[in-house]
């Protein structure tokens, strides 16, 4: 995610941002609803490219704002912390009923990844 | 005292930007000198880096880091007493992302090396701790004010590494800790390259 919003901060430009953050949904949330467990190289992988889509945003709009060191923590405080609140949510896994809950939500993500798509590539608005 | 405490208490809470290196009005100069790291997030985040790198490698078997970080700070606090103005900010910065990526990658690094590491983040904290317009004996007091303030808030992050050592998962804590540092750390010296 840093090195995405760091091409951000510099003014790269990646293609399809918006679509790459959809499909980043799909992907994790259908791999979170079927309970593939991929091996620890190609989940690193998965996840550190998509990172990139979801940092690139955050660095396009770090120069708009007056301390940027104030954004910049804010940003990596708030990243950091939800995805401590989906650890913990995939911690209800210990239970049967908490693996049904968490694959369950995997789907809804991968269908809000969906949505997120079409309105991408113009679909819906 | 309860007075400095309440105005720094309203001041800590505000949005400002513009205190970061200049004096606040209503508090002495020592009060500034102290509150001086806390105010300057770049500060913050080193100090916070060093302590958990410290913390981290063990306190035990890096004495000589903790004890060549508090004589670099003051040799940087003498630099900064004699000169005027030394914009070192983004030093600052380099050395919290540098720290922070050791922190999060964890390497074995030997006492000589954290020491060194530790000593430059000392002395670039001293001397970036300059406050606009403050001289003479104003400055010292200030400045005496920012290195008690330095070494002391060093040993939070020190305490909080070396107590999360007890159980693997605390440890991978202190790691993502030391990669948030980085990441802000980053981010800011990316802004920096391209605004200059």
């Amino acid at each position: 995610m840093t090195f995405g919003a760091v091409l951000g901060v510099m003014g790269i430009p990646l293609p399809g941002i918006e679509v790459g953050i959809a499909v980043s949904a799909i992907v994790l949330g259908t791999v979170v609803a079927m309970n593939l467990r991929p091996p620890l190289i190609i989940a690193f992988s998965i996840i550190a490219f998509f990172a990139i889509y979801h940092g690139h945003p955050h660095g396009t709009a770090l120069p708009d704002f007056g301390v940027p060191l104030h954004y910049a923590a804010g940003f990596v405080v708030s990243t950091g912390l939800l995805h401590l609140s989906g650890i913990s949510i995939g911690y209800l896994y210990r239970w049967k009923i908490g693996e049904r809950l968490v694959r369950s939500l995997g789907f809804c993500i991968s269908l809000t990844g969906f949505y997120f798509l079409t309105a991408a590539i113009g679909l819906t608005t | 005292v309860i007075k400095g405490g309440l105005i720094s208490l309203v001041l800590l809470a505000a949005p400002c930007t513009a205190i970061a290196h200049s004096p606040i009005k209503g508090l002495n100069s020592f009060y500034n000198g102290l509150l001086h790291p806390v105010f300057v997030p770049a500060h913050l985040l080193l100090l916070i880096a060093v302590g958990l790198f410290i913390g981290q490698q063990g306190v035990k078997s890096n004495q000589f880091a903790l004890v060549s970080f508090v004589i670099a700070t003051v040799i940087g606090l003498i630099v900064a007493w004699f000169s005027v103005d030394i914009e070192i900010e983004l030093f600052v910065l380099v050395g919290a992302a540098i720290i922070g990526l050791l922190i999060a990658t964890n390497p074995v690094i030997g006492v000589f090396w954290s020491s060194l590491i530790a000593a430059t983040a000392g002395f670039f904290l001293g001397a970036d701790s300059t406050q606009e317009t403050l001289q003479g004996k104003e400055k010292f007091i200030t400045l005496l004010g920012s290195g008690v303030a330095i070494y002391f808030l060093l040993l939070y992050p020190i305490a909080l590494a070396e107590n999360f050592k007890k159980k693997q998962w605390l440890e991978i804590g202190i790691r993502v800790l030391g990669s948030w540092v980085a990441a802000i750390s980053l981010l800011v010296l990316a802004l920096s390259l391209v605004t200059k």
